[in-house]
Order: C-alpha cells, then sequence, then structure tokens
C-alpha cells in the first residue's frame, strides 16, 4: 500500500532554532522552510515516512507569555504549509520552552484539527498545565537525549497519525498505552480490545483473590480528600433565606433551557413565582433526566423539589425566606469534573447572594 | 439438574417456500411466520426480512435479540412462563441454531434507548451480530392497542418466532453438544470438596425505568420489581427461564440464553472451583430496602450457597451500581471475597472515578469497558426497522437513520457490550 | 461538595446518601426512593404531605447541626 508521507511542521524555541540564545528569547514567530538543528535529526529519524516540511520558531518568552494570541499568530503562519502534524521541542526542563511547546501543540490541535506531540521531562511546569490536552512524551532532564526523545515523539506521531485500523483500541486507534507509548497520561479512558472475555477475567481475578495471589483490579478505587465541614447556619431559622438546588433535571415545560436528559453540561436558575405556579405547578414542568422515571415527581413535584413546604414554612414564620431563584440541573452521567465546575459556580451565586442554607435534593 | 444444549450451525436463512432445513440453510416461508404472528390480534400486521452479514443494512429501533431454541424433549416447554407453559427450565434437551438470531424491532416505542445493529461496516465488525444473520421482525400495532400492551406483544412474536426456526432444523444432525450439570444440593465429595466454592449474585433488573411506572416481565413470565433475593439455579437461566427486558442496553435475550460467566463457571467447575450456585437480586429504589437486599443476598451467598467467593454482575446504570456495591460488601463483611463488575460512561477522567464505593474490601474489580464511547457508522442503503428519517439518539445533535454518517454511543450498538461479561473489552486509563 | 467546601451549609436529600457520604459531604439526608425522594406515593396525599413537610424540617435542623464525621442522618436519626 502506497503510504502518504506525513507532513510535518517541527516548533523550536529561539535557542535550538539558532536565532540565538537569551537575548532572543523575546523575538516572534518566524518560519523556515525545512528541518533546522535537532529537526535534521527528527528529518533522519522520519526517513521515508515523513517530511518536516517547514520549522516554527519562537522566542521562549514571546509564545509563554504570549498565551493563546500568541499560539493563533503561530498557527496562521504554519497554515499554508498543509501539516498533517506538528512537533514541537522536546523541552526537556526548560520551563518557558515546555510551556510553550504545550500551548502551540493545543492550538494546533483545536484550530487545524491536526495531533500535536512534544517532549518534557516531568518536572516541567508544561506537563501539568497541557498533558490532558496534548501528547507530551517522557524524556529525560538532559539535552543529551535528543536523539533518543526525538524517537519517542516521531513513534507517537507516526501512531497518532495511521490510517491502519489494526491496533488494540476499539476506536481504531493506533495509540499504545501511556507507559507503552512514554507519554504522559492523558486522563483519559480508552477501550481496549484484550484476549479474554470480562467473564474470564472475572473468574480468574477471583480465584487469585482468594488464593491470595496477585491481581490486577481493573478499576482503582478514588482517592477522595476529606474536607472540613461547612459550619451550621448561625443565625435564628426565622432569619434565614435557604435556597433549593436539585439535579433531578425539573425544568419549565418544553426546557427552554436545553438541559440535557443525559450527559447534561449545564444548569439554569428559574424564579420560582414564575417557574412554580401556586397553582398546578404539576403542568408547568417536566423533568430532563434519563436515570429514572420521573412519573411519581411529575405528579407532584415536590416530592422533588419541597417548594410548597418552603412556602408553607416562609408564611409561618419557621424561616425567614425561601430563595427566590431554584437552581436546577440534570445530574445523570455528568462527568465528576463538570459536576465540581457548576457546584462552584452555583455557590459563588448563593454567596453572593448571601443565601444562610441550601437544601440540595437528588434522585 | 442436568441440561444439554445441541446447537446446529446454520450457514444460511433465506426466504423460502417452505419453512424447513437444506443443507444447513434454513428456510423460512415468510407467509407461514406471519400468520403464526398475527395468531395474536395486538399486532395488525408484521414485515419481515432478513439481513446478512454484508449487507449495507442498518436496523433500528431494535428491541430485543433472540437464539432460535426449542426444547427437544416431549413435554418440555419453551421460555416458560413468558411463551411457553409453566415449567422449572434447564432439564433435558434443548436444541440452539448458531449463526442465526431474531431481531425484534418496535418503531412505536417512545422510551429513550433503543438499539441499532449495523450489518456492514465498523458496526459488524465490532457487534456480534455483524456475523450472523438475522430474522427482523417489524410489527404494526391493531388500532387501540396500547403502548405497554404491543411491547408485550412484540415480545411473544420473538419467542415465537424464536421457537418455530429451532423446530425447524428438526432433523438436522446436531454439530456440537453442550452438558451442564449441576446438583447443588448435594456437597461435593473426595478430590474435589477441596476446591473453592463460588457462587455468582445475578443483579437481573433495575426498576428504575420502569416505564410508565409498569416492570417489565422477565422472571418466568413475571415481573421482578421488589424481588427479594432468591436462588435460581444456573440451567433455568441458560434454558429460558430469564428473558431480556424491553430495552437492551447491553443485555439482550441472546446474552442470556448463552450467559458468558454462568458458562465461564461451568467451564471451570471441578478443575478449579465449585459453582456454588446463583443468588438472583434485584436493584431497589429505597434505601431501606436497598440494605434489606443486600444483607439478604450476603446471607444466601455465604450460609446458604456456602460459597468463599462470588462474582457479581450488574445491569446498565448507576443506581444498580450503588446497589451491587452494597451486597458485595456484606459479602465481604459475610467473609465471602468479592469480584464486582462495573461500566465506565466518560471518555475523560480516570476509571477510579466510576468505582464509587467506599469498602476497601472491594479491590478487585472487571469493568466491561466505557459504554459511552462514540462510535462513527457510515452510510446504509437500506433501513429494516424503520426509515431513513428515524431518529438515531446522540446526546450532542440531531441525526437520522439515513445520514451520511452516524455518531452513536456504544450501548446502544446491540452486539458490542455486555454486562454478563461476554465481551472482550476494556476500558483503560490513557 | 463543592458548595460544602465554599463554606455554605448544605444538607443533601438523596435516596443513594452512600454516594454523598462517601464523596465527602457531612450533612447528607437519606430520602424515601429514587423516583420519589421527599414522599411515598403508598400515602394518602394527606400524609404524603406530613412526610414530605417532615423532610424539610429535619433538613433545616440538620443545617444548624455543628457536625463532625460522617453520618448519613434519617427523618428520625442517623442510619
Amino acid at each position: 500500500m502506497d503510504r502518504k508521507r506525513l507532513r510535518v511542521v517541527h516548533y523550536l524555541n529561539q535557542f535550538f532554532g539558532k536565532e540565538g540564545g537569551e537575548d532572543k528569547a523575546h523575538i516572534p514567530f518566524l518560519i523556515k522552510a525545512g528541518p533546522i538543528g535537532a529537526g535534521m535529526v527528527l528529518q533522519k529519524i522520519l526517513g521515508e515516512r515523513g517530511d518536516v516540511v517547514a520549522t516554527l520558531i519562537c522566542g521562549d518568552n514571546y509564545l509563554a507569555q504570549g498565551g493563546e494570541k500568541a499560539s493563533r499568530e503561530g498557527i496562521e503562519l504554519i497554515l499554508p504549509c498543509k501539516p498533517d502534524i506538528l512537533i514541537a521541542g522536546p523541552a526537556f526542563e526548560a520551563g518557558r520552552y515546555g510551556v510553550a511547546c504545550g500551548g502551540i501543540c493545543k492550538a494546533a490541535h483545536e484550530k487545524l484539527g491536526i495531533p500535536a506531540v512534544t517532549g518534557m521531562y516531568e518536572e516541567n511546569p508544561g506537563v501539568e498545565l497541557y498533558r490532558k490536552e496534548v501528547y507530551i512524551c517522557k524524556t529525560e532532564r538532559s539535552t543529551v537525549k535528543m536523539a533518543e526523545s526525538l524517537k519517542l515523539m516521531a513513534n507517537l506521531a507516526l501512531k497518532l497519525t495511521s490510517k491502519e485500523k489494526e491496533g488494540k483500541l476499539l476506536s481504531g486507534e493506533k495509540i499504545g498505552r501511556p507507559e507503552e507509548d512514554h507519554y504522559f497520561p492523558r486522563g483519559l479512558i480508552k477501550n481496549e480490545i484484550v484476549d479474554k472475555t470480562a467473564a474470564e477475567r472475572s473468574v480468574e481475578m477471583l480465584l487469585a483473590k482468594l488464593q491470595e495471589r496477585p491481581f490486577q483490579t481493573e478499576a482503582k478505587r478514588p482517592e477522595l480528600q476529606p474536607f472540613y465541614p461547612s459550619p451550621p447556619i448561625g443565625r435564628d431559622l426565622s432569619d434565614c433565606e435557604i435556597a433549593l438546588i436539585s439535579d433531578g433535571g425539573l425544568v419549565p415545560k418544553g426546557n427552554p433551557d436545553r438541559l440535557r436528559s443525559r450527559g447534561n453540561l449545564i444548569w439554569a436558575k428559574y424564579r420560582i413565582e414564575t417557574f412554580w405556579p401556586r397553582e398546578f405547578p404539576a403542568a408547568a414542568l417536566e423533568v430532563s433526566h434519563t436515570g429514572y422515571f420521573p412519573v411519581h415527581v411529575l405528579e407532584d413535584p415536590n416530592r422533588l423539589v419541597p417548594v410548597d413546604i418552603l412556602r408553607d414554612l416562609e408564611k409561618e414564620g419557621i424561616i425567614g425566606r425561601l430563595h427566590p431563584f431554584f437552581y436546577s440541573t440534570s445530574g445523570c452521567t455528568t462527568s465528576q469534573a463538570r459536576c465540581q465546575e457548576m457546584g462552584e459556580e452555583i455557590a459563588k451565586e448563593l454567596w453572593e447572594k448571601k443565601v444562610d442554607g441550601v437544601i440540595l435534593t437528588s434522585t | 439438574m442436568r441440561l444439554q444444549i445441541e446447537r446446529i450451525n446454520i450457514g444460511g436463512l433465506c426466504a423460502g417456500s417452505r419453512t424447513g432445513m437444506s443443507d444447513h440453510v434454513l428456510y423460512v416461508d415468510f407467509g407461514e411466520l406471519e400468520r403464526i404472528i398475527l395468531t395474536d390480534d395486538r399486532i395488525k400486521a408484521a414485515k419481515l426480512d432478513i439481513a446478512s452479514p454484508g449487507d449495507r443494512v442498518r436496523i433500528v429501533n431494535v428491541v430485543d435479540v433472540i437464539q432460535p431454541r426449542c426444547k427437544v424433549d416431549p413435554g418440555g416447554t419453551d421460555f416458560p412462563g413468558s411463551l411457553g407453559k409453566l415449567r422449572i427450565a434447564g432439564e433435558g434437551r434443548t436444541r440452539s441454531l448458531e449463526g442465526i438470531s431474531v431481531v425484534l424491532s418496535n418503531r412505536y416505542s417512545k422510551r429513550s434507548y433503543s438499539s441499532l445493529i449495523d450489518m456492514f461496516g465498523t458496526g459488524a465488525e465490532m457487534s456480534r451480530y455483524g456475523i450472523m444473520t438475522h430474522l427482523c421482525i417489524d410489527p404494526v400495532p391493531s388500532d387501540g392497542v396500547g403502548e405497554r400492551n404491543f411491547e408485550s406483544a412484540v415480545k411473544l412474536a420473538g419467542l415465537k418466532m424464536a421457537v418455530h426456526l429451532a423446530r425447524a432444523a428438526g432433523r438436522h444432525p446436531v454439530d456440537r453438544t453442550e452438558v451442564h450439570e449441576l446438583n447443588l444440593a448435594r456437597l461435593p465429595e473426595g478430590a474435589l470438596s477441596h476446591l473453592p466454592r463460588i457462587a455468582y449474585y445475578y443483579q437481573l433488573y433495575t426498576p428504575q425505568h420502569d416505564y410508565q411506572g409498569i416492570s417489565d416481565p422477565i422472571l418466568y413470565g413475571s415481573e421482578v420489581t421488589g424481588l427479594l433475593p432468591t436462588l435460581l439455579h444456573p440451567n433455568e437461566i441458560l434454558d429460558g427461564a430469564v428473558i431480556s427486558g424491553h430495552t437492551i442496553r447491553e443485555l439482550d435475550t441472546y446474552t442470556i440464553q448463552n450467559h458468558p460467566l454462568v458458562r465461564e463457571l461451568y467451564r471451570r467447575h471441578g478443575t478449579d472451583l465449585i459453582f456454588a450456585g446463583v443468588v438472583i437480586g434485584v436493584a431497589s429504589l429505597e434505601p431501606v430496602q436497598r440494605e434489606r437486599m443486600a444483607l439478604m443476598a450476603a446471607n444466601l451467598v455465604s450460609n446458604v450457597l456456602g460459597a468463599e467467593g462470588v462474582v457479581l454482575t450488574k445491569t446498565h446504570g448507576g443506581m444498580p451500581h450503588v446497589d451491587l456495591a452494597l451486597v458485595a460488601e456484606a459479602c465481604e463483611n459475610a467473609g465471602v471475597k468479592t469480584t464486582l463488575f462495573i461500566q465506565l460512561v466518560h471518555g475523560v477522567g480516570s476509571t477510579a472515578d466510576e468505582a464509587s464505593f467506599s469498602a476497601d474490601s472491594l479491590d478487585a474489580i472487571v469493568n466491561i469497558g466505557q459504554t459511552q464511547e462514540k462510535i462513527r457508522l457510515p452510510k446504509a442503503d437500506r433501513i429494516l426497522g424503520g426509515n431513513p428519517a428515524t431518529t438515531i439518539c446522540n446526546p450532542d445533535f440531531a441525526q437520522k437513520a439515513g445520514d451520511e454518517e452516524i455518531e452513536i454511543e456504544g450501548f446502544l450498538l446491540a452486539g458490542v457490550f455486555d454486562v454478563l461479561g461476554g465481551s472482550k473489552i476494556m476500558a483503560v486509563d490513557y | 461538595m463543592t458548595i460544602e467546601k465554599a463554606g455554605l451549609p448544605i444538607v443533601h436529600i438523596t435516596a443513594l446518601p452512600t454516594i454523598s457520604a462517601m464523596a465527602g459531604i457531612h450533612r447528607v439526608l437519606r430520602g424515601s426512593s429514587v423516583t420519589n425522594v421527599l414522599g411515598d406515593t403508598a400515602l394518602a396525599p394527606d400524609y404524603e404531605k406530613r412526610l414530605q413537610r417532615k423532610y424539610v424540617l429535619r433538613a433545616l435542623e440538620i443545617l444548624q447541626m455543628e457536625v463532625t464525621g460522617k453520618q448519613i442522618f434519617t427523618p428520625e436519626g442517623t442510619c
């Protein structure tokens, strides 16, 4: 099969790009045809499989401090080269260079839709900043290992651009596990096609556990950091404002904010007076959540969100008042990370509105 | 109990003037099949098709896949309670046709999760159904028949067809015989008594999706919401006592008929372990009931089955996950070692995110994959069970069955992921 | 969890309390059922309303408590 030669753009900082040292750390992007310096080693490694069609060079300070705007400039420059992949660095332990490489790789992936690979030493700040978005090969500290590092990066680059479908991932991608292809874990979960069925694996695992032989669990337990409890409400309840939140997916009929019934990513706030009419609230509401059948909640929404109860308590003077807004989200298979973000966003609002206490109801 | 499954390899499935086998090919008379289906007056009409591997066909609105099987012994009943007369399943001879299935579509269902089967391209490569030939049934309800009532009629039609096809292979020689024999009432003696006793906790069902608040009948024709834990002989599971509900979600009747974990425990029975038996349970909506179930299930596993170890499987969903963990924890507290199944539902994060258990004893976890991985499927030339305008579920954008390319979450592709452990897939941290 | 971490008094009423407790949330009140967390369809409407009120009052009570370890509250006490 005639495999197309990969078009590679190589990103280097001012030093490796042979423009100068620290005195040139401020220079903006420039682009040169073909490989430069270490890029020639990269070209040799690629051999028949690809060509370093251009080298993109930038001063460390310019890119590391210029952020996304600077990255975009670099991407504009390489667009005409029609690259299949961007390879940046490796940066080894150079912090600014690492951040710059991470930034340009992220931009290449987002703006051009091409894979991008860089290389850094584990203590490089660029690793934690970018490993979830970019493939960062693990390199040693020293630039002496340039050729070895470029080999790892080229290998990864070829796998990422491979059109062949064999490989052990269900998706057909050729990439190997982080420890196999020597890159920092991306924080992704991928399906592998393995030799044994889950049934076979489970019986084998159980026998090993029983016989006190070592076994490899297929999911580790989460390490949750305990935190201090929030203080109790310090004032008289009759003086307090109580807010209601729910992740059961209760929304106005028609779901105007389009809360998704599964994998939802947003929360919405509704003014209770209009959202929940005093008469027949059920007619004005619906549930967007596929994790449970909402028939009972639709008959009487108080079963999920006790608005009427709190209104009664307000009237009786037991609480000061019910916070005028209800915060709604739908929590069916929303990722932990997004749940945390939403929690922070809602917490900020409640804090600003000086709410005294919160009741969160779930299914 | 002794069950003998007599498997016949079917080379092809074709429409013909008579129903019968000839040289490993099963011919079916569509007219005859339709007449049988229409004896149920809840069904006005039924479109029948055959889908073969390689056909650029997409079967949509799939609600179940059933393997053609029938009892061979006189007096045996098929799918007792669901179709045939009530008798305990799992004894005697059962004929099973390999390489073909009955695929049921219900385009009138308003439930969220109906499945899809592609007979070509990526979808066929990934699914165990991609290499089989299917009799596709696409029924139409009679006027005035309610949604739930029609669902029952569709299921019944599928079971009838499964039996009818199996009966048609009557005189054909058997290619492979599988014997499952287990005397649970008598403890093993001699050398076998040193082997570890391993039980299986089978979480059959979860009521959180009970459509319109009504439970699906799956055990000898009975609903199981609220069922307290009880014992089943593994042969009953393999022989039609348990069928799937009205949506697939990584579990269909075909998979239950060939229950991968039950068969694996049988395979190793007598050499590496003693198959101590099966406890079945159902997930609970109420926390008190959940706790009650967990304690009772653990008691059955430890004190009634006398198991030292137990493997636990779950149905699709988050609440079943919590339930399963509680049962496993109770088993560990009773001195029984556990290995439990989980499924991942996110592509970003870590496998640890999904293991929401607090007990340290739950350290042996098997995952059946990240079931919401998005899979791209190419254009189909023909749609069965629906039409090119049929909506195909995608949480991010609207799409139709006939589109140039569709993107579907893995769990909606029948035959890829499997909550009973039959797939060679594992989710890994990358 | 993040709302609690922000220092706001919050109580989580849920029919899957073990998950919240595992995540470290300190004020968790066990609800009735996944499909009806504050109610009980077996009860007549008046009695169900009383149950809903009982849950809310208990939740407010818990919000006024100093809490230390992990415990799951019920309408009457703790699990």
